[in-house]
């Protein structure tokens, strides 16, 4: 015990100054009393709040809010260049928008476009790469990804929901061991043909920053699969799918079709 | 946290606004019951509300997991909110978090269940409490006192201060599972 102790409390309630304050959370990372006493507080509080009596906030402060939150700059706002925050549309009754993270340097061990994938592909440097809707003159089974999972483990397999119910959409994402890395399969049924240069692509997600994950367009039939590799340290939890302009999007700009949990 | 919530945030990271939006119209009465609470003034609790809401968006308070239950997370946020405010303005919460304790509940114009069932349930275990202790959690948690204004208000020596609330806080733990156990009937 330190008087540092004795902080705990006036910590927790915020009454320490910025000073007393950087020194407790210095000494709470050599003192295992205060961080135990700590988390027992946040336990025992946790539900405390609900003890409130329901009052119903006034109906123009939901505006009020959301327009003060949406002018104010967010961490995507910040990072890099500090251009547009683009708009499109999720449906027909309301519209969205996706601030652009700017943050490429995370972007780095990522395939950045589908030509280089397929490039990649081709000089043989072990990244499998493949789009049912330019695979005709070769033999399925040559890179179809059902071959590898009954080679490799499967480490995880999900069937993925649209995140609009008007879509009609089917997915099924495997992520498959190999030796040094993992592989991320999906494969996707009933998807809607998409215009001109736009693919669907493929996100995974860590804490909310995206990652390149593969691209795909469907075949006549609206079957699409993409197959990428994958760091299993980087402990992705999320994927997304998103219909992107192009496939070069670095950050998505479209709309999601897709959100799960992994 | 629920799979919904945890998808909605995921898209809020993403700086999806539909998403604050749907955060606003799930927990913004909540949010709202819980700052009047603290601070007895519907201005004020406004803009609580608001600060807490642009904290989200900007992620100067973020969620993960560690952080417990999303619900306990955002009303930590608002608490804090609230304390800064206080602090800023150099005054205390009121006194009417002692008597509203005490005021009977209205449980008819209430829809959300779960709110309404721990509601009840910390309500009457506070009631369980000896007024000390009683008077120790609204001073430290609902007022977010300073060690030495508890420690003045309940007149005993600084050092006992934090033993204290830790008392109380278990006790009200304890009080609070059984009730949920053995649905409010006392054993004593
Ligand atoms: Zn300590």
């Amino acid at each position: 015990m330190s008087n540092h102790c004795d902080h705990l409390i006036d910590y927790f309630n915020g009454q320490l100054s910025d000073e007393e304050k950087r020194s407790f959370e210095e000494h709470l990372t050599t003192c295992g009393d205060c961080r135990e006493e700590l988390r027992e507080l946040q336990e025992l509080t946790d539900d405390l709040g609900f003890i409130s009596e329901p009052i119903e906030p006034p109906s123009a402060l939901k505006e009020k809010v959301l327009e003060a939150a949406f002018n104010e700059r967010t961490p995507n706002d910040m990072r890099e260049d500090d251009d547009k925050v683009r708009s499109f549309t999720t449906d027909q009754e309301s519209q969205s928008s996706v601030v652009v993270p700017k943050n490429r340097k995370k972007l780095g061990w990522v395939v950045p476009s589908l030509a280089a994938a397929l490039l990649l592909s081709l000089v043989g440097n072990g990244y499998a790469f493949s789009q049912l809707s330019t695979q005709e003159e070769v033999a399925p089974e040559e890179i179809t990804p059902v071959e590898s999972i009954s080679v490799d483990s499967l480490a995880q397999q999900l069937s993925l929901q649209p995140s609009e119910e008007n879509i009609p959409f089917e997915a099924r994402a495997s992520i498959v061991n190999k030796d040094q890395y993992q592989q991320l399969i999906v494969e996707a049924n009933q998807l809607t043909q998409t215009e001109d240069t736009q693919v669907y692509q493929v996100w995974l997600l860590k804490e909310g920053d995206p990652y390149r994950a593969g691209t795909f367009t469907p075949a006549e039939d609206g079957s699409g699969m993409s197959t990428f590799d994958i760091d299993p340290e980087m402990g992705f939890d999320t994927i997304a799918i998103t219909i992107e302009p192009d496939e070069t999007s670095e950050v998505p700009e479209g709309e999601i079709v897709l959100l799960e949990e992994l | 946290m629920s799979e919904r919530d945890a998808k909605t945030y995921v898209r809020l990271k993403l700086g999806d606004k539909e998403a604050l939006a749907q955060l606003y119209d799930q927990y913004s009465k909540l949010l709202y019951s819980f700052s009047f609470k603290m601070i007895n003034d519907q201005q004020v609790a406004e803009e609580i509300v608001q600060e807490v809401f642009i904290k989200i968006w900007t992620q100067k308070s973020s969620y993960d997991e560690t952080k417990g239950k999303f619900s306990s997370w955002l009303l930590t946020i608002t608490r804090n909110t609230v304390i800064d405010y206080l602090r800023k303005r150099k005054e205390t919460a009121s006194e009417m978090v002692t008597k509203e304790m005490n005021q009977d509940l209205e449980p008819s114009i209430e829809d959300q269940i779960e709110w309404k069932e721990k509601r009840t349930t910390i309500d009457q275990a506070i009631k369980r409490l000896k007024p000390e202790q009683e008077k120790v959690i609204v001073l430290f948690y609902y007022q977010g006192l300073s060690q030495q204004k508890i420690a003045d208000a309940c007149e005993i020596p600084l050092g006992t201060v934090k033993g204290r609330i830790r008392l109380a806080l278990r006790h009200l733990k304890d009080t609070i599972e059984d009730i949920e156990q053995n649905g409010g009937i006392i054993h004593e």
